[in-house]
């Protein structure tokens, strides 16, 4: 290496965090599908954590006051969390088989039918070449396991730049539909899912009104266990041994005197 | 009508599927989450309200610190959350914040795009979901209810002495 090649005025750390930033971006492109389910996580991590703690600084009111209000928010957020997640992963489930079995068709439209758009794809990659070879195995057994998640899109569509020019314009065609259709069954999922949440919203509440009261008793329940611990009342047996010491030294201090009186 | 019908039909209406076609644009997206959150928010603390205050197992002094509580929560959140959130996912905001944040990615559009719709809508809900619903609407609706309790104190304590005045003529 020349030593007039290197460069002196660079500072380690700013090669350090030129990685950082490098190791952010590429973490920030790799994120696939945020939608209701990231909303949730949220939601979750904010009722749990977050509210108790703003409530349980900020407020005047009274300790016992404050606590109630504050305790509420991780009981309503575990019973959402139970309830909406349950929705959203079956419902989704659900709403997936439906649409690749065609229930959302219309005659003009298959726009939610992944499935349809998916056999038309591999049809055509299939067709592309004369004998299959490894790279269109792989495609097809990675989108039959995982799924098209983000990462296979690129793949698919820089092995799309490699097939021959008179198959290249079907594929990419047959591409964009499956795409489109996997994107639209994925927002329609998420808005079903709302759609779903918002329903269920009054059994959410009303569960939670009837657990909440149950679970705030038994928190006070405890702690009441727990300052009787700290403070026991005292027992019969110190009662007595205590009236006990009193007479003994009455006892004691009438003998005294007696002894005095003697002496004088 | 049967239960898919009925999806189906929703899911092939001309708003639906308008909707869908929207969604590819990154701010649409963040905005729609944002408010599908606050939808779910303002109609739970509407019912939470209402379910308080006919709940007889809750001891009456605390009932209505927890009803007035959730309700100013149900009114602040929305306010704050949307605010909150249609400034972090103003396009200018986040072109900007993008572009220095993913530099080492220019020269692929393909992840500089989808490294700036995971961030805008992530960033959107950290602000929205977390600081302005969890941190600022609880200080905003303690600061309300306080003020509505110790209002009547306030106002007792403005009487009295009038009262005084009036019982010693």
């Amino acid at each position: 290496m020349e030593v007039s090649k290197l460069n002196y005025n660079t500072p380690v750390f700013k090669g350090k965090s030129v990685n950082f930033q490098k190791k952010v971006a590429n973490s920030f492109a790799k994120i696939d599908g945020i939608g209701e389910g990231a909303s949730i996580a949220f939601d979750f991590l904010g009722k749990a954590a977050v509210v108790p703690a703003v409530i349980m600084l900020s407020s005047k009111e009274p300790k016992e006051k404050k606590e109630y209000s504050a305790f509420k928010n991780p009981v309503a957020a575990v019973i959402q969390l139970a309830l909406e997640v349950p929705i959203l992963f079956f419902g989704g489930i659900g709403i997936e088989k439906a649409a690749n079995k065609g229930v959302f068709d219309t005659k003009d439209s298959t726009r939610y039918n992944e499935k349809l758009h998916k056999d038309i794809f591999i049809k055509e990659l299939k067709n592309s070449v004369q004998e299959e070879n490894d790279d269109i195995k792989n495609i097809i057994d990675t989108l039959d396991k995982k799924g098209l998640s983000r990462k296979m899109k690129e793949n698919i569509e820089d092995f799309i730049k490699t097939t021959p020019n008179d198959s290249k314009d079907v594929l990419n065609k047959t591409f964009s539909e499956y795409k489109n259709a996997h994107t639209n069954l994925y927002h329609l999922k998420n808005r079903l899912c709302f759609a779903a949440a918002i329903i269920l919203t009054p059994i959410i509440c009303a569960l939670e009104n009837k657990l909440h009261p149950i679970i705030m008793d038994k928190i006070y329940e405890e702690e009441h266990r727990i300052e009787a611990k700290k403070h026991p009342k005292p027992k019969l047996l110190n009662l007595i041994s205590i009236e006990q010491f009193k007479l003994n030294l009455q006892s004691l201090q009438r003998t005294e005197n007696l002894n005095k009186g003697a002496a004088k | 009508m049967k239960i898919p019908n009925i999806i189906s039909k929703a899911a092939n209406s001309n708003f639906m599927v308008k909707h869908i076609e929207k969604c590819n644009d990154p701010k649409f997206l963040t905005r729609t989450l944002l408010l599908t959150s606050v939808t779910k928010d303002v109609f739970a603390y509407g019912l939470r309200v209402h379910n308080t205050l006919n709940n007889d197992s809750i001891p009456e002094d605390k009932k209505q610190f927890s009803a007035d509580m959730d309700m100013a929560s149900g009114i602040t959140t929305a306010i704050v959350q949307i605010c909150a959130g249609f400034l972090v996912s103003n396009e200018k905001l986040q072109n900007g914040i993008s572009n220095k944040l993913f530099k080492s990615l220019k020269n692929d559009p393909r992840k500089f795009g989808a490294a700036k719709t995971s961030f805008s809508a992530i960033s959107t809900m950290v602000v929205a979901t977390l600081l302005a619903k969890r941190i600022l609407t609880p200080l905003i609706a303690t600061k309300i209810v306080y003020r509505k309790e110790h209002k009547n104190d306030a106002d007792n304590s403005l009487k009295t002495p009038k009262q005084n005045i009036n019982t010693s003529a």
